[in-house]
């Protein structure tokens, strides 16, 4: 594990997608998408290999006209190691304690707003499957090599 | 055959089962699909369908083996939705994701989500309020962004474990809406005992994000997906809500659709 003070942003196998104050990344390996919030968004984008964190605080505060705790971008640091968005994974500030303990800690203190990643999974293959016959959407759970895993469609197939 | 700019071989060894896909991927495609000899240059996909001695058929679309299925079991349904999904997930200049639509004052109201949440059940009821049909399973972009019409009947089940039936939307008062047309308002929505309609907001991001695993695989052509939902719902308001029956929140879209856009919010 890197414990380097100069994340890395990563690029390779990522679709980027800029919309309106947030990023929309999918990620090839994973088959995930990721929707960056401004502020996470921000962090990344400065996540250059050559700006350290105390920088990218700074770097965030003047654009946004308010002092930036380097905490917040260690909490949307620690959530880009968590969906694999850093070339290599930095070792994280908040050992020992919860995201909800560091939320509220760094929430309290902050004037701009708190950095999230939601994430969601993308359908399979449609070909992956060669049985995928399904009543209800549970039933397309267990079917890993269907189309998808959360849809049972209305042909009775778990498939979008 | 040819649909939606897919270029698709389709070979078998038994000229009656040859007939039955050829229907099959008709009615799956709902109509927009040529069938006639095409350039092995051009070819996007191949299907092959082999059938034994007694008359088990067993298929290979595109490098992946299906089956063995009897043809009077489930081949069909299964077929029909391989065959769509395929022809969705190829198609490169088009976006299809799973969701009813329809025409509300010449925008569309796009309702994304699952099979099973009452999405039938919704578009029926906000075609009774007059909204024009346009489909009950896929909404179809393309690259400017416009979604057009999937012009199938609407699959409506008879009871929660039966496979839908085909009705014709002039059964409840609908007519079809069959012209292009740019997103209005993108509803996410699902039913929930004793939910209520109540619309929150949701980012461009975030509902793009909710839109993924409706999208026929956005994995094969990621760039240009991600583009077109952002030039689509770019355009529209989007919320996300609970809802309870079908009957009582289609007039509150509709509402709601009149109040924040029509309204020129």
């Amino acid at each position: 594990m890197n414990n380097s003070q100069y994340p890395l942003a990563r690029t390779n196998g990522l679709v980027v997608q800029e919309v309106p104050n947030e990023v929309l990344v999918f990620d090839m390996e994973t088959n995930e998408a990721h929707c960056l919030n401004e502020t996470a968004a921000m962090v990344w984008k400065y996540c250059d290999g050559k700006t350290s964190v105390p920088q990218i605080a700074e770097i965030l505060g003047e654009n946004k006209g308010s002092s930036v705790n380097d905490d917040l971008i260690w909490l949307a640091i620690d959530q880009l190691n968590e969906h694999k968005l850093l070339e290599k994974e930095v070792a994280t500030k908040f050992t020992g304690q919860s995201r909800r303990e560091v939320l509220r800690k760094i929430g309290l203190a902050s004037m701009i707003a708190l950095p999230i990643i939601a994430s969601m999974a993308a359908p399979r293959s449609v070909l992956a499957a060669t049985s995928c016959a399904c009543v209800t959407p549970g039933d397309c759970l267990a079917q890993t090599g269907c189309a998808s895993t959360v849809n049972c469609n209305g042909s009775s197939v778990c498939a979008p | 055959m040819s649909a939606y700019g897919v270029e698709v071989v389709i070979e078998a060894d038994d000229e009656k089962i040859f007939e039955q896909v050829i229907s099959i991927a008709r009615k799956a495609l709902v109509g927009r699909v040529r069938f006639g000899p095409i350039g092995s240059s051009s070819t996007n996909a191949k299907y092959v369908f082999l059938t034994d001695d007694q008359g088990v058929v067993q298929f290979d679309i595109d490098g992946v083996t299906s089956g063995p299925v009897r043809p009077d079991s489930g081949f069909d349904r299964f077929l029909n939705s391989v065959i769509r999904a395929h022809v969705g997930s190829l198609a490169k200049s088009w976006v299809f994701i799973h969701a009813g639509v329809v025409e509300w004052k010449g925008r569309a109201i796009i309702l994304p989500g699952q099979s099973r949440q009452g999405k039938t059940t919704l578009v029926s009821e906000l075609i009774s309020c007059g909204a024009g049909y346009m489909s009950d399973e896929y909404a179809i972009l393309d690259a400017d962004g416009k979604v057009h019409p999937f012009e199938r009947d609407l699959g409506v089940r008879p009871s929660a474990v039966e496979p839908p039936v085909p009705v014709d939307p002039g059964e409840f008062g609908g007519i079809r809406s069959v012209k292009p047309i740019e997103a209005g308002l993108v509803v996410f929505t699902g039913y929930v005992d004793g939910g209520r309609w109540q619309p929150e907001r949701m980012t461009l991001g975030n509902a793009i994000l909710e839109s993924v695993p409706q999208v026929i695989p956005v994995s094969f052509n990621t760039e240009f997906v991600l583009k077109v939902l952002n030039t689509t719902f770019n355009r529209a308001i989007i919320v996300k809500s609970d809802r309870g029956e079908a009957r009582d929140s289609a007039p509150k879209i509709l509402e709601y659709f009149d109040e924040s856009i029509m309204s020129g919010e």
